[in-house]
């Protein structure tokens, strides 16, 4: 399946689920369940916690797919949706502040945030765990789906310059610990 | 993302482990929230509603059998509804309770179907009856306020329809939107053989 036709599908799905389509919901849930969790797990530190975090987006999902006006934006409205159940889950454990420390990092880069030569996912899964939070995510998410950088900042919750700029920081961060691992 | 782009991502998300308990636990909970199952508390309420629907097709049946003969026809016409839609709705929810579970997709819109259609059919006869009320003023009054009720369900009919209309349109639109991409992709890959 080409992308294209991935997306199309997907535009698809979500014009069925809010014809009130339950089999559609359920493909939905089927396709994205695995990149939502690998993110959502990148934000929780107990496995456990994720799973109930992705429980609480589908509801929320359920609950909200109606209101949904562009269908293309399914996957920035669901990291979003994701995020924030994870940050309330979160709260009171880790301040919210953990999740924006990074945007004091200047955001005039230019933001080279090409990321050829992370070709080895286990390295790649393995370095993330070593980044911080903010650096962490926004690498998930641009690794995840490709998504532009404004989606990103709609994730976030951050301007755009922010986000290329913690790309940016986020890769160099990366390498080093590629490099230090050998 | 190109094809390489999804590879990667694809091997990202497969490096991840997972505990199969807890992965067993959340789709138990995704089935119980996708087909809502009617046990327990959510039982009962459903048994009482369908008791209520015999209780109220019995009492309106009896009612538009046994008025006094001197009854408007109209009047009997609007207990008969009563009594047609309690039955329907004690059977609905009847049913529901023997499958054990409601099936999100059917059985609201049948619940508000049934719903929309008695409450047409009733303010409709209502207003009927108006109409043949021996003093006008209380047979306009009771046209009037029928007509709010009628023009209100008519809006919102008009309304879903046409949000319903364009929801099948774009559908049918991507339909075909997908089609062609699938016909591209298979004629570039005989192209490529």
């Amino acid at each position: 399946m080409t992308w294209d036709k991935e997306a199309i599908y997907l535009e698809l799905l979500v014009l069925r689920c809010k014809r009130g389509d339950r089999q559609a919901l359920t493909e939905m849930i089927r396709h994205w369940e695995k990149p939502l969790f690998y993110y959502i797990r990148r934000l929780v530190d107990e496995e456990e916690t994720a799973w109930d975090v992705l429980q609480e987006t589908w509801l929320k999902v359920l609950g909200g797919i109606g209101q949904l006006r562009q269908p293309r934006s399914l996957p920035t409205w669901l990291y979003r949706l994701a995020r924030n159940t994870a940050m309330s889950h979160l709260r009171g454990r880790i301040k919210d502040r953990a999740f924006n420390e990074a945007s004091e990092i200047a955001c005039d880069s230019e933001g080279n945030v090409e990321l050829s030569g992370f070709e080895d996912a286990q390295s790649i899964h393995y370095g993330l765990s070593k980044l911080s939070l903010p650096h962490r995510e926004v690498l998930t998410l641009h690794f995840l789906e490709d998504l532009s950088v404004d989606d990103i900042a709609a994730i976030l919750g951050v301007p755009p310059g922010t986000v290329k700029s913690r790309l940016h920081y986020a890769k160099a961060a990366l390498r080093k610990v590629l490099e230090k691992e050998g | 993302m190109n094809r390489t782009g999804k590879d990667f991502r694809d091997r990202l998300i497969e490096a991840e482990g997972f505990d199969p308990s807890y992965r067993e636990a959340y789709e138990k909970e995704i089935q119980a929230m996708l087909e809502e199952k009617v046990a327990g508390t959510k039982k009962w309420v459903y048994v009482v509603f369908m008791a209520l629907g015999a209780f109220f097709a019995v009492v309106f049946g009896a009612a538009a059998l046994l008025a006094p003969a001197e009854f408007p026809l109209l009047g009997r016409i609007l207990f008969g509804v009563g009594a047609i839609f309690g039955l329907a709705w004690a059977v609905l929810l009847g049913m529901i309770v023997k499958k054990g579970k409601l099936n999100l997709r059917t059985d609201p819109g049948a619940m508000a179907g049934m719903a929309w259609a008695t409450v047409v059919i009733a303010v409709t006869l209502f207003m009927l009856l108006g109409s043949r009320v021996p003093e006008p003023i209380t047979g306009v009054q009771m046209v009037v306020n029928g007509l709010v009720f009628l023009v209100m369900g008519a809006v919102f009919m008009v309304f879903n329809r046409i949000h319903q209309a364009e929801l099948k349109t774009r559908e049918k639109l991507l339909e075909i939107e997908y089609q062609l991409a699938a016909i591209a992709e298979a004629m570039a890959e005989k192209q490529a053989k």
